[in-house]
């Protein structure tokens, strides 16, 4: 090997270190958004999620900028360290984000770069996976072969020296983790887990001879058990999210990307979801009207969002269809109840 | 070889939900009212009492997840039990037990 050889083996490798660091830090920055979930009700949690969301969303926008200026770099990485070289620059959350080459669909389903997702077992066992080589793996439609994050209790832990192996049970099911010890800092990280401790894994999922396994990059014990709670409720939320139907943004309009994705949260699917659920046309214009009203600058601004009876005024109709209709809004995260059941905020930015 | 099992799911149940779930795998989370020899009773996310048996004492006020088999309407047999501690948001996991056994049931079982 000449110097120059080993100078680029010797830099290289200190851009993986680079890199396994950052990726650390990333999860350790969502695992303090994660754990910021300790609402006291229900909608303290949701609302947390949806900050969350939003916090996504908005990374989402910068990483597409990013990824461009990444694309180059990727390429670098991908062949010497496949393990989700992608989502380092997808920008990790776990709303799908819009990858650079998917230019004629502003919302790839199954391609393109992903951040991290919330997963049940359940949900990997059922997801549909090609047996061609680039094996990816898909759930609602989506591609999750990125950076999975499960959760779940620990059992049958096996330490090698290479390597640690044990099954993670979320109570849907049980899937194998592997977890790669190179550096001191993996074997201590891993040297805390025990069998029977409540732990969060972001992974990677690899499917070889129709065997499913994730490939960890962390494991970390879960300290407050609301994030027990959270984690499910943002595998509903992504699930939902991912099985909508999406609106159709014609492409060429001026629409920058981080408004591409709220605009996701701000406008109801009319046409398509009104086949879905089997509605009538009135009913999904009462749906607009309603969400209409939570989407007003002067609604928005005010920090307990509106009463129901506000509405009802507003609009002048019966109150079991604002009701119906602000209970479907809820249901699908475009707002969510505040001080109590009858006061409701819309969840985009305000 | 598939590593991969979804046989026995352990179901998100309240003490209204577990009467749904007879002889299967369940997992609640109740507040320890207090241990009666070797019987926890407890207070259920949804208000109502659970009596958990097969599991070690644990202090009273503490928020315990007990995983194991529903073998009464108001009792579960078990197998794990994890100390969530003295704080833990019990309606938001009544919330979450209703969306898992209603809507998004297709996720978890």
């Amino acid at each position: 090997m000449t110097s120059a050889q080993s100078m680029k083996a010797a830099e290289q490798q200190g851009k993986r270190g680079k890199k396994r660091r950052r990726e650390k830090k990333k999860a350790d920055r969502e695992e303090e958004r994660g754990t910021k979930g300790k609402g006291t009700t229900l909608s303290d949690a949701i609302r947390t999620q949806t900050n969350y969301s939003r916090n996504v969303i908005y990374r989402a926008g910068w990483s597409r900028a990013f990824s461009r200026a990444g694309e180059r770099q990727e390429e670098m990485y991908a062949s010497q360290f496949d393990v989700g070289s992608a989502s380092l620059f997808s920008g990790g959350g776990f709303m799908p984000s819009q990858a650079t080459q998917t230019p004629d669909s502003c919302f790839p389903k199954s391609r393109g770069v992903q951040g991290v997702l919330p997963f049940t077992v359940k949900q990997i066992s059922e997801a549909y996976h090609s047996n061609d080589e680039k094996s990816n793996f898909v759930v609602d439609g989506v591609d999750a072969a990125n950076v999975v994050r499960l959760l779940g209790l620990v059992m049958n832990k096996t330490e090698r020296v290479t390597d640690v192996s044990f099954a993670l049970d979320d109570g849907t099911g049980r899937i194998d983790v592997n977890r790669w010890v190179n550096e001191t800092s993996d074997t201590n990280e891993m040297a805390i887990i025990q069998n029977g401790m409540y732990i969060t894994v972001n992974g990677s999922l690899k499917g070889f001879q129709g065997k499913r396994h994730v490939v960890a990059f962390s494991v970390r014990p879960v300290t407050d058990f609301n994030y027990i709670t959270l984690h499910f409720l943002e595998c509903i939320h992504v699930h939902l999210d991912n099985t909508r139907p999406k609106v159709n943004v014609p492409v060429g309009t001026v629409v920058t990307p981080t408004n591409n994705d709220v605009k996701r949260y701000q406008t109801p699917v009319l046409n398509q979801f009104s086949t879905h659920s089997g509605i009538g046309g009135s009913e999904s214009n009462i749906y607009k009207l309603v969400l209409d009203v939570f989407q007003e600058p002067a609604s928005l601004a005010r920090e307990h969002g509106l009463h129901v009876d506000e509405i009802v005024q507003r609009l002048g109709l019966p109150m079991d269809k604002i009701k119906d209709a602000i209970e479907y809004h809820v249901d699908i995260g475009n707002i969510y109840s505040t001080i109590d059941e009858n006061h409701y905020k819309s969840a985009c930015n305000g | 070889m598939m590593r991969m099992d979804t046989s026995s799911p352990a179901v998100f149940v309240n003490a209204e939900i577990l009467k749904m779930y007879l002889g299967r795998r369940v997992r609640a989370v109740i507040q320890v009212m207090r241990n009666d020899a070797g019987v926890i009773v407890g207070q259920s996310t949804d208000g109502n009492q659970i009596t958990v048996k097969g599991a070690q004492a644990f202090p009273p006020a503490h928020f315990v997840e007990v995983i194991g088999i529903a073998d009464g309407s108001q009792s579960i047999r078990a197998e794990i039990c994890t100390d969530f501690g003295e704080s833990f948001d019990m309606t938001a996991y009544n919330g979450l037990c209703q969306l898992a056994n209603g809507k998004f049931k297709n996720l978890f079982l």
